[in-house]
């Protein structure tokens, strides 16, 4: 009855798609279209694709599942979601620094997002209008180095965002996802059968997918396990904060593959749109915003309708970024709302202002305040990307981890997840008790030594 | 296994040589690449004659079937006339045709009286399979004329 009245609150998925979609719009972000394609290609080709399939299924989906778990047992925000089920479990209510993490995570990582997502808008404008006059490189120095610039492209991702999330589950965040995921799957094809018919596609197969089980080392496998954690926005409540909307009808583990399987095709065509045309075009291959912002820009100049072309893509990594966004922020605004502190659309304000502030500066990292440490040898960006991606997010998840593999009840894991293959079930609880805190724990450990 | 369930089975079985031919090319390259296209073209060919030849075997007294009969014939010529232009190296026109024709015969098929009243999940089936038939040839003329891996370049 308490769950129902929560849910009341905050509102439910309408389908069961609806879920795999906001929850892949969350997973799929910038990091899948310009860091998966490149990790994997340098990395050994299809043998990295391979680990990284086998590290999605040791550690993203067990992970995955656990936090959906929490969510809809508990039918609350992360905070509470984990409170109210350990409470459930006989155990501490202190596991609710788990969601507080979680929340905290998703601010600071949103703050540097949002303008690196803002750069993201801007280009849409820019690649439409080049003339090529102006080399790439050139263009997107000129572009961070003005602090108005930066500030008001992020200031209008920042509003989009919290408009979204502030309209609510089914009027906002439900009926967006119903927009922006289609439109993103609709623009990665049109950009791959771009690629494929202009690009030099068999050199992009080849670097991609062509397993070199020599270039595979222990290095080749943190970075899997990186991308395999860090892909599917976990540890920062996104999911658990989606799976409280989950209707009680669907089945987690189904989802769960599905949605893991979409953010992997989506990270993989997202190569295949890319890779061809930096190839046919003699660029280096690159990651992040070199690749997209310099190489990808530099390859628009020279195509043949790059000024319709680039646009498109453009959209393409904003569509990505923004439903990305909105899973950031939903977690914070939504334990808010439901402590009656204050109402959804406020909560949407507040904390979008305080992460605009935040993001300022990260903008000014970029430029005015390239030599300002937070952290020693790292700039206001850097240390945000530090404090969020490297502790926090780690951490959050090797605590979801141990508290559903050792402390949860059997009897409600068995509840959530429903009717499944005694085996499958069981490979779950062993991957999720032993193998993912442990993989997540080295993952957190290589970040510092 | 029901009827339904074992025509999907057969029909997707039947779809993995679509998918191998236009993949191979892009792995592949080269001559074996420009041989696998061919194969897809020929195996094309076939399918769509059987196709259609399933229209003889569809109830005689459904509502113009008689034209139905003349349709499936039609199908058959253009199987015949798709290995023509592979014969005339007319390879570009052969995959575009391909293309066309099973979306064209899916199209046909969903407009006769019968389809109308055939089990949900084979209609689904019906319309996916074209679908992915129609794709695995859309990704070989991607390959044909794709500049940096057509084989005639």
């Amino acid at each position: 009855m308490e769950i129902q009245k929560q849910l009341k609150s905050h509102g439910a998925w309408i389908g069961k798609w609806t879920f795999i979609l906001a929850a892949t719009g969350s997973a799929v972000g910038l990091g899948n279209i310009w860091g998966f394609p490149y990790k994997a290609g340098t990395n050994g080709g299809g043998a990295f694709v391979l680990i990284y399939l086998g590290c999605i299924l040791i550690i993203g989906l067990p992970i995955m599942i656990s936090e959906i778990i929490i969510g809809r047992k508990a039918g609350n925000s992360p905070i509470n979601a984990m409170k109210n089920v350990a409470l459930e479990c006989k155990s501490s209510s202190s596991w609710q620094i788990v969601g507080w993490s979680g929340i905290f995570a998703g601010i600071l990582i949103l703050s540097f997002y949002s303008v690196i997502a803002g750069i993201c808008l801007n280009y849409i404008f820019i690649s439409a209008t080049s003339s090529g006059a102006l080399s790439s490189p050139d263009q997107f120095s000129s572009v961070i180095s003005s602090p108005v610039n930066l500030i008001f492209w992020h200031t209008l991702f920042i509003v989009m965002t919290a408009l979204i999330v502030s309209a609510g589950i089914k009027d906002g965040i439900g009926r967006m996802v119903k927009i922006l995921m289609p439109m993103l799957g609709f623009l990665m094809i049109f950009m791959v059968a771009y690629s494929m018919i202009n690009g030099d596609f068999a050199k992009a197969i080849s670097f991609l997918f062509a397993p070199d089980f020599s270039n595979v080392t222990s290095d080749t496998l943190l970075q899997a396990m990186g991308q395999a954690f860090f892909s599917l926005s976990l540890g920062m409540g996104s999911i658990m904060a989606y799976g409280a909307y989950m209707p009680k009808d669907q089945q987690v583990v189904s989802s769960s593959f599905t949605v893991a399987s979409l953010d992997t095709l989506i990270a993989m065509l997202a190569g295949l749109a890319i890779f061809p045309i930096i190839f046919a075009f003699n660029l280096e291959p690159n990651s992040g915003p070199g690749l997209v912002f310099v190489s990808m820009l530099s390859a628009f100049n020279q195509m043949q309708f790059g000024q319709l072309i680039g646009p498109l893509f453009f959209i393409l990594l904003s569509v990505a970024a923004l439903s990305s966004s909105i899973s950031l922020l939903e977690p914070g605004v939504a334990y808010l709302s439901e402590e009656g502190i204050l109402s959804r659309k406020r909560s949407a304000e507040i904390i979008s202002f305080f992460i605009w502030i935040l993001g300022i500066g990260s903008a000014l990292s970029f430029n005015v305040w390239s030599d300002v440490d937070i952290i020693p040898g790292k700039n206001f960006l850097d240390s945000m990307d530090f404090i969020a991606n490297q502790i926090l997010l780690p951490l959050g998840g090797m605590l979801i981890a141990i508290f559903v593999g050792w402390f949860m009840k059997e009897s409600l894991i068995k509840d959530e997840i429903g009717q499944t293959n005694n085996a499958l079930y069981l490979m779950w609880r062993f991957f999720v008790k032993f193998i993912a805190p442990l993989c997540v724990g080295y993952i957190f450990y290589r970040q510092f030594f | 296994m029901n009827i339904n369930t074992i025509k999907s089975t057969y029909g997707y079985f039947g779809f993995t040589p679509f998918a191998l031919f236009s993949i191979t090319p892009w792995i592949t390259g080269g001559h074996i690449g420009e041989t696998a296209i061919i194969f897809q073209i020929a195996y094309g060919s076939i399918i769509l004659t059987f196709l259609g030849g399933i229209s003889w075997g569809w109830r005689d007294d459904q509502p113009e079937q008689k034209k139905n009969l003349s349709i499936g014939i039609l199908y058959s010529l253009i199987s015949c006339a798709m290995l023509i232009f592979v014969y005339l190296d007319m390879i570009l026109i052969a995959l575009l045709v391909s293309v066309i024709s099973f979306q064209s015969f899916y199209y046909f098929e969903k407009s006769t009286h019968d389809f109308k009243h055939k089990h949900e999940d084979y209609k689904k089936f019906r319309r996916m399979l074209s679908l992915l038939v129609a794709i695995s040839f859309l990704i070989s003329t991607a390959y044909w004329i794709n500049p940096y891996s057509n084989p005639l370049n």
